[in-house]
């Protein structure tokens, strides 16, 4: 773990930022602005059919207010007089499981400075300890997965460790798939009332605590939820979050070990050609042990090594001595 | 905790002996619940009112709105407003401030390059603020794919500036645990300081700076820009508030500085969620032995570049630095 490594994956990550940049901006635009001009011929329209009633600022008034109470979370028509609110205990309870699961939809935000300060301190406590109990229900499917795995690698075989290990994250991947999303989206469809593509896309945000709030579960006033259902929920998004942990950590991980090996092989690779420099060198009878050591640490990418070996005294094997053992 | 960070401990855990008995997993069920109910209780008691009080201010609003000029419109007419309204905000528009820009045509493309740079940092930190999301069916599968590579990438990214400055970090607790020595000598004191101490450091660096910037920035309270960052930085991304929603501020209308704030604020992600990595690091792996070993190594060679020593890797998950406390 050195820093041309961390260096490289930067780069990597910033190429994948633009590369993101590029991509969004493309799909999302054109659709947005043309939006956009629906919204004004909506708007103008408005203004043709009431202007004779109303002025133009006040047509404005009513709906920059009905914006902002909108964007605060209140869902006009779908609210009836009685229950006014989105704060009661049922959705405060969901709304506590979005701030400790850090999935936060932001369809319901504190609003008053108290709750968002009270916010800060729950969250500050409940992340950890949710952070806790996924770890927990994290590892037991990870014993899982080593079952499964064991039982994998006894049915195949192969030349390439890494491709295997590959396949097999994929395949725990597709299972987790069906289990965490494609089953919960078929479910929604029919309960939120969404296509499957929007349930797909919800399971997905949502389990990787993304959560935009575009879409959110729960929210239609008019559809009679059972408890079973809100409860079935609350699980899902739970275990579902530990399976993607899970997963994440184990594609990582064999990142991390693919770019362990090719390190190793690069090691041996320039162990040999440092014994056939030496050889060479010593035939010529000359010897450059500083030059030497930049091309080792151009090899390496860690010039650290260098110093190290003159500050400390000790030096390593020269590639004169190997030259002389031979 | 973050997805990252919980990622992170499943591999260390998957390295080391099961920590968590069904025993422990289902205590944990039921705090975690417990918490949830208390949470709930809270944020009713808190923002039940105020909420009820806005929505009843907006219907008195148009109450009496309509009673002024009842002779001559209608309530359908009413009705016709709030659907079209509504109608905007299922495309996402709820977060437009005023909608006379886009009569003038004075439309800033809330997807423009820079715009979109940040949204890319949001999804692949799975912040997900949600002012800004795919509306088309293209966009949305490909937000999918982009996050489905992107997490993970970003997982390891966090995973090796963990590692790499995770030496650095121990070496701070150690100073502070040093200082802390001189006060008092009780191991329970000095454990507890070291956390406070440790975690109001971090606090002010992470959240209480750079509220100063922002709130000076995007012309927020102080207040606001402190809660934006603690949002922010812990990954919920709630989206009330964001960098940038304002485009009437000055520094957002040139396309230049745009693009420059823009990388700073995904800068200020990176970065924070990069020392949230290395904190989290230096707390897993490090113990009491390896402090004094690190100690002892660092005089014996006078050399002063603590990365240089390689730090063997025996990570205890769950083990408080310095104490026997297994969490």
């Amino acid at each position: 773990m050195n820093g041309k490594t961390v260096g490289i994956i930067s780069f990597i990550f910033i190429i994948y930022l633009l590369l993101g940049a590029v991509l969004f901006h493309f799909i999302e635009s054109p659709n947005e602005l043309a939006k956009m001009e629906e919204a004004k011929e909506m708007r103008v329209e408005l203004m043709a059919n009431l202007t004779d009633m109303l002025t133009d600022d006040q047509i404005e008034t009513i709906v920059t207010n009905l914006l902002k109470i909108t964007a605060a979370g209140v869902n006009f028509l779908n609210m009836n007089e009685t229950s006014p609110t989105n704060w009661d205990i049922n959705s405060a309870f969901f709304f506590s499981g979005t701030v400790v699961t850090t999935i936060g939809f932001g369809n319901n935000a504190p609003s008053t400075q108290m709750g968002r300060n009270f916010c800060i301190i729950y969250a500050l406590i409940g992340i950890p300890l949710c952070g806790f109990l996924l770890t927990g229900i994290g590892e037991k499917l990870g014993i899982l997965a080593k079952k499964l795995e064991a039982m994998f690698y006894d049915r195949v075989t192969c030349g390439y460790p890494t491709l295997l290990r590959l396949t097999y994250i994929s395949i725990l991947l597709v299972i987790g798939a069906i289990f965490f999303i494609t089953i919960p989206s078929i479910i929604f469809m029919h309960v939120e009332g969404w296509k499957i593509s929007e349930s797909w896309y919800f399971c997905f945000i949502t389990l990787t605590t993304i959560g935009f709030g575009d879409y959110v579960i729960g929210q239609r006033s008019d559809k009679g939820y059972t408890e079973f259902y809100k409860w079935a929920c609350y699980v899902w998004i739970i275990v579902g979050m530990s399976f993607l942990a899970l997963i994440i950590s184990l594609l990582s991980d064999l990142m991390t070990d693919y770019a362990g090996k090719l390190r190793e092989e690069q090691k041996q690779r320039l162990k040999q050609l440092k014994n056939l420099t030496g050889k060479q060198l010593t035939r010529l009878g000359s010897s450059d042990k500083k030059g030497i050591k930049g091309v080792e640490a151009g090899y390496h990418g860690d010039e650290d090594r260098v110093e190290e070996e003159d500050r400390d005294g000790n030096v390593e094997e020269t590639p004169l001595d190997a030259g002389e053992k031979f | 905790m973050s997805l990252f960070r919980k990622a992170a401990r499943l591999s260390e855990l998957r390295k080391s002996s099961p920590n968590y008995s069904a025993m422990k997993v289902c205590i944990l069920t039921v705090t975690f619940f417990l918490y949830l109910l208390l949470g709930s209780v809270m944020f009713h008691h808190l923002e039940s009112k105020h909420q009820e009080q806005d929505f009843r201010f907006v219907i008195d609003r148009l109450g009496s709105f309509y009673e002024k000029h009842r002779h001559c419109i209608d309530p359908a007419e009413i009705s016709q407003i709030v659907e079209v309204v509504l109608l905007a905000c299922k495309d996402g528009f709820h977060h437009l401030d005023n909608t006379t820009d886009i009569l003038n045509d004075n439309i800033t493309d809330r997807w423009d390059l820079p715009s979109s740079f940040f949204f890319s940092a949001t999804v692949v930190t799975t912040i997900g603020y949600g002012r800004l999301s795919p509306q088309t069916r293209q966009g949305r599968n490909a937000c999918i794919l982009y996050a489905l590579l992107g997490i993970p990438l970003t997982a390891i990214l966090l995973k090796e500036v963990g590692h790499m400055f995770k030496d650095k970090g121990i070496l701070i607790l150690t100073k502070i645990r040093q200082s802390l020595m001189k006060i008092h000598k009780s191991k329970t004191f000095i454990t507890i300081a070291t956390a406070v101490v440790g975690f109001l450091v971090l606090y002010c660096i992470l959240i209480c700076l750079p509220a100063l910037v922002f709130s000076y920035t995007e012309g927020w309270s102080y207040q606001d820009a402190h809660y934006f960052c603690f949002i922010t930085l812990t990954t919920i991304g709630f989206g009330d508030h964001v960098v940038g929603g304002n485009n009437d501020r000055v520094i957002y209308q040139n396309q230049w500085s745009k693009w420059a704030f823009k990388i700073l604020i995904t800068l200020y992600l990176l970065c924070g969620l990069s020392i949230l990595a290395i904190v989290f690091n230096a707390l897993s792996s490090g113990s009491e032995n390896k402090f004094a070993e690190l100690y002892k190594k660092r005089k014996q060679s006078g050399n002063e570049d603590v990365s240089v020593i390689e730090i063997k890797e025996d990570p205890k998950p769950g083990m408080v630095p310095g104490t026997d406390i297994n969490l």
